[in-house]
């Protein structure tokens, strides 16, 4: 999947921005500067793109810069984990891997998380739980409680992703303890505007009845990314195509 | 091939609203009922069911004049402070209305939270004489694939009105094999005493019908349902809804939409 990475800026109507250039600060305390706190992996992950907010819609607009690069992937078991070394040393910045599927419980879930965290630990390049739908990182409870008893697991947090599976346009506010729980444990945070996020928003020539949807995720998803502070915030720009029963 | 139980046909009414011009469906709106004209086109067209909403009511009288069976829909404790759950069953039971589902609780829950919720609902479901069924529904305590198979496990007269377009959407099931999904699902369908017809695809919660692909899917699912199924009825409703609401991303004529889909699970089940 491609991504770009980006500098979040956050901006009210007009010229208002914030930077985030991933040099000092910590998470939540108001300061622009930013120090990731994940360890010394994710301190070299120093991210410095622009983005502008021009309302609503496009939401976004983000320029590439920085050059970076990092690697999604998904592992349906735990054998496709052990392939996953291989990419060490191939350039990429991270590597965010979503496990499983939607289906999978205890104690293949655990299994790939404990093969996830062998591999986070064996390598230098930093590894992410990808949280995302049709995995075992799609339940943002379930999330939490592995984090709870996992305390090196680091989460890329696919913000279009949760907010798709757990409706947050109807219920936002049930997930704020949630997400501020899981949030020293997010290294990356995931972004996407109105079109890429995979909620029914409607496209602009909806009309105004589309817009409270449209400002109402826009706005979600500014407060998702100002309490986060994430060291890398990714802007994802492609979709692979899917299939029925496909692991892709 | 198991046979299905029997299956009634009908329509939720917020399916009407919104609709583009030139559609040939009955109109309805925020201070429209539906009404006797309303209620003859429904029934002439094959159906034999209406689901009403909190924002499209109808003329409970014109419905039995046209034979139609009239059903609910409502939520419960999705916030707190939501109030007490008897005074809607109560009152959609003195309206006429013979079954309901609702969304209840918050997808926070913890366990026994969850437990209370759907020991208050059969509780009050006895009490009143009306059946209720308990939606799967994201953003609710049936957010869980697999908490709510428990639910279904430890209260055997517990039932549900399958909405899976959200569980398809929300869990990624378009990954999964379709026999997989039936099968980790059973216990849930084989409590499953309505259904809400409504197509998904990874991008969207509801997606046109003439998505081939995923339609497929669905009645694939929907019909498994119905062979799964202990209920000796289930209600289906197609529930396909207007841009304005979020889900459906472009106007469509979501009356004729409905109705080729319910044609088409209707030979489905009876093949």
């Amino acid at each position: 999947m491609a991504v770009r990475l980006v500098e979040w800026v956050e901006s009210a109507p007009g010229t208002e921005s914030v930077r985030f250039s991933g040099k000092s600060s910590d998470a939540g305390r108001g300061r622009k500067a930013h120090q990731p706190s994940a360890g010394p992996a994710e301190e070299r992950l120093e991210v410095r793109v622009a983005a502008t907010v021009e309302g609503i819609p496009p939401l976004f607009v983000a320029e590439e810069v920085s050059g970076r690069r990092a690697q999604h992937l998904w592992c349906p078991a735990v054998d496709d984990l052990d392939m996953l070394g291989a990419l060490a040393g191939r350039g990429f910045d991270y590597l965010a891997v979503a496990l499983g599927d939607g289906l999978d419980r205890d104690p293949k879930s655990q299994e790939l998380l404990d093969g996830l965290e062998e591999l986070a630990a064996s390598m230098t390049t930093p590894v992410f739980w990808h949280t995302a739908r049709g995995s075992v990182g799609q339940n943002l409870l379930r999330v939490r409680d592995a984090l709870r008893f996992r305390p090196d697991l680091r989460l890329a947090l696919d913000f279009p992703e949760i907010y798709c599976a757990h409706d947050m346009l109807a219920g936002f506010g049930l997930w704020k303890a949630v997400l501020a729980e899981i949030r020293p444990r997010t290294a990356a945070l995931i972004v996407g505007d109105g079109d890429s996020a995979r909620t029914p928003l409607a496209p602009p020539q909806e009309g105004l009845l589309a817009l409270p949807h449209r400002w109402s995720y826009a706005r979600r998803q500014r407060q998702t990314l100002a309490a986060f502070r994430a060291p890398l915030v990714c802007w994802r720009t492609a979709h692979p195509g899917v299939a029925p029963g496909s692991h892709q | 091939m198991t046979r299905s139980a029997p299956l009634r046909y009908g329509i939720q009414l917020d399916c009407l609203r919104g609709m583009p011009r030139g559609t040939g469906a009955p109109r309805v709106g925020l201070r429209r009922r539906l009404g006797d004209d309303g209620c003859r086109q429904l029934a002439a067209a094959g159906l034999d069911v209406v689901q009403a909403t909190v924002m499209t009511g109808v003329d409970p009288g014109a419905c039995a004049r046209a034979g139609l069976a009239l059903t609910a829909a409502g939520t419960w404790g999705l916030v707190p402070g939501d109030g007490r759950l008897e005074p809607r069953p109560r009152r959609w039971r003195d309206a006429g209305m013979v079954e309901a589902a609702m969304v209840v609780g918050s997808p926070v829950s913890t366990e026994a939270e969850r437990r209370r919720r759907v020991e208050e609902l059969l509780a009050t479901s006895d009490k009143v004489g009306l059946p209720v069924h308990i939606e799967t529904h994201r953003s609710s305590i049936t957010q869980d694939l697999e908490a709510t198979c428990a639910l279904a496990e430890q209260y055997p007269e517990l039932t549900f009105n399958l909405d899976y377009s959200h569980w398809f959407f929300a869990h990624g099931l378009w990954r999964s094999p379709l026999a997989d999904v039936v099968e980790q699902l059973a216990p849930v369908l084989r409590r499953t005493a309505f259904v809400q017809l409504r197509v998904s695809s990874p991008d969207e919660v509801q997606t046109p019908t003439s998505n081939e692909t995923w339609t497929e899917h669905f009645l694939a699912v929907w019909e498994a349902t119905a062979r799964l199924s202990d209920a000796s009825r289930i209600t289906v409703v197609s529930e396909l809804l207007p841009s304005y609401t979020g889900y459906a991303a472009r106007r469509a004529d979501r009356w004729d939409e409905s109705l080729r889909l319910i044609a088409r699970l209707r030979d489905r089940v009876a093949a």
